[in-house]
């Protein structure tokens, strides 16, 4: 059955997913715009004032907001269904 | 080449600030009475508040000022200084906050220590928090000893001195508390200073983007760069390596982890890495996409601003402080210079705190004493710790007042991606992590980083004055990064050690 420690499991794998994505994008948006800008600068001439480049960075800032927003949404879920979050555990004496 | 020497406005906002800090350190310093008062504010800070506070601690003058002067000389490529921070803390909200809270008292260490031999784990870390914390305390004390000459007329050396004086009072006397509210205050006023210059500068301009960038791009030298990338020349190994430092440099910063420790509850926890997000995304974007142009379409070749060689006066530090000058007078360029003011001291506060839990909690209390250290001792140890390291970063700002020490800033973030992250990721998500493989791989990452800087062009070339740099490029966070996380992994599955059998076991143990 689809119990509470499967349920942490799962979102933790979707944490993951997006956590690997969002710096993934970003190191491909990064390696992207240097290499296009050493290699193939006309790639780059011409266009209008507010560039592809400078659009996909503010796409880029938009879609890290949301999909935090969603993931935290889901977490507050969880954490109000029965069972709750998980037990915090008190670190040891000393340690 | 002084800002604000006459403008009566700036020094009452200067004078308002220090009263309003040592306002809030009276009044935390009567709810400080315990170790955890002073180092984690009794873990009873709200979410909202600490993610206020935490974008305060993080955004430091040189996001605001730093990041409008790289627009300003390179155009679009400042893009990765601004979006680093946000998947910094996209990966602190979805990957380490929650287990980070569960598993932590005081410091990042106290995760790592729960299931690795705690003594040697809470050296490395300490040295890692201290090496990282000391070296961006010093970048920011010699900015801000440059900067307040120049915004308030203040000798180096009286500035150095104020500002270390003030911060380990906020930090010895009122502690964790005392520095949230300082944070606070300092995010309040940045985002609204930015807020509103952001709208003085599109006012200028009717509020149409269209002619704001066609006049930057018509001023600047090469305006293409503005909205295309290739202005800071970076092949793509090197933009990876910056991208990488920075990335997990912040998501490892100590002083940052340790606020994600004074919050109740993991939720709680959450919350402020959200937060924290929101406000870094509001204020980075304002600056990128509006001050930053506006700089370059105002500033640029505006004779009030610029010195007998055509430079401009103060360094392209300033452009964002003159643009305040342009579009609001005296009055707003007194507030702007006040908010960077706050802003220096809320920077400082944090990162002087991060040390000193480093050096009573994690050095004194759990290796000098062997965890046998009582409370009383421990937050005595805290406040001597605060003293000493506020007065060792003074004497070290001072001694380096003429070096250029810009290295030290990519170097502190370059140090905690290759030590703090990987040790700290692998402790909480890999089995397999043995004490033995976090030691050779933390202290590898450090080793390389240190090394790879020192080779470097920052150094090598521009300190030490040799020709050519042995290490090409300036960025060797991707070599220190995979160093550390490859020698944890490779020593860890190697280790058939009493110790490392005992750590694999404790894995399941430390739970999720």
């Amino acid at each position: 059955m689809f119990s509470f420690r499967t349920r942490v499991a799962g979102l933790e794998r979707i944490g993951w997913g997006l956590a690997s994505a969002i710096t993934l994008g970003y190191v491909l948006f990064v390696a992207l715009l240097s290499y296009v800008a050493r290699h193939h600068p006309q790639w780059l001439t011409g266009g209008g004032r507010m560039t592809i480049a400078m659009g996909a960075a503010l796409v880029f800032i938009v879609a890290v907001l949301t999909l935090t927003a969603a993931y935290l949404h889901r977490l507050r879920r969880r954490d109000s269904q029965p069972g709750g979050p998980e037990p915090r555990s008190a670190p040891e004496p000393g340690r | 080449m002084t800002a604000n020497v006459h403008n009566g406005i700036a020094i009452a906002c200067f004078f308002a600030v220090i009263a309003a800090t040592l306002g809030i350190t009276w009044w935390a310093a009567r709810k400080t009475a315990s170790r955890d008062d002073l180092l984690v504010a009794g873990s009873r800070i709200p979410g909202i508040h600490n993610g206020i506070a935490i974008a305060g601690d993080f955004m430091s003058a040189a996001t605001f000022l730093g990041i409008t002067a790289l627009y300003f000389t390179s155009g679009f490529d400042a893009v990765i200084y601004i979006l680093a921070p946000l998947v910094a803390f996209a990966i602190l909200l979805f990957l380490i906050v929650e287990r980070l809270r569960r598993h932590g008292q005081y410091t990042f260490a106290d995760v790592i220590c729960r299931r690795l031999d705690p003594k040697p784990m809470r050296v490395l870390a300490a040295i890692c928090t201290l090496a990282s914390g000391v070296m961006y305390l010093m970048v920011q004390m010699v900015g801000a000893g440059a900067l307040m000459q120049v915004l308030f007329g203040m000798r180096y050396s009286h500035s150095v001195a104020l500002i270390g004086g003030l911060v380990v009072l906020y930090v010895a006397v009122g502690g964790m508390l005392a520095t949230t509210w300082v944070q606070i205050t300092k995010a309040a006023l940045l985002v609204l200073g930015v807020t509103v210059l952001s709208f003085a500068v599109l006012m200028r301009f009717d509020f149409d983007f269209n002619l704001l960038y066609e006049r930057a791009m018509h001023v600047h030298s090469d305006g293409r760069l503005l909205t295309q990338p290739g202005g800071l020349q970076l092949d793509v190994i090197s933009a990876v390596s910056l991208a990488l430092a920075m990335t997990f440099g912040i998501a490892g910063s100590p002083h940052i982890l340790m606020r994600f420790l004074t919050v109740p509850t993991a939720a709680a926890a959450r919350t402020s890495a959200f937060v924290a997000l929101l406000i870094t995304s509001f204020v980075f974007t304002l600056i990128f996409f509006v001050v930053s142009v506006g700089g370059v379409a105002l500033i640029t070749g505006e004779p009030a601003f610029l010195d007998t060689n055509g430079k401009i006066v103060g360094g392209t530090n300033m452009v964002a402080i003159h643009l305040s000058q342009l579009l609001g007078g005296a009055p707003f360029l007194g507030v702007m210079s006040a908010v960077t003011f706050a802003t220096i001291l809320a920077v400082v506060a944090g990162l002087t705190l991060a040390c000193t839990a480093a050096l009573s909690h994690d050095l004194f209390a759990n290796v000098v004493r062997h965890g046998r250290c009582s409370e009383t001792e421990e937050l005595w140890a805290s406040r001597i710790a605060a003293v000493l390291v506020g007065v060792f970063v003074v004497v070290l700002a001072l001694g380096f007042e003429k070096q250029n020490i810009a290295y030290l800033a990519s170097l502190a973030l370059t140090l905690a991606a290759s030590t703090t992250f990987p040790i700290l990721m692998l402790t909480m998500y890999w089995r397999g992590l043995t004490t033995r493989g976090a030691l050779v791989g933390g202290g590898a990452g450090l080793a390389c980083a240190v090394l790879l800087v020192v080779l470097g062009p920052a150094v090598w070339v521009d300190i030490f004055g040799f020709k050519e740099s042995i290490f090409d490029s300036p960025y060797p966070g991707i070599y220190s990064i995979v160093t550390a996380f490859g020698l944890s992994w490779f020593v860890s599955i190697l280790d058939r050690s009493e110790q490392g059998v005992a750590d694999r076991r404790s894995f399941a143990a430390q739970g999720a």
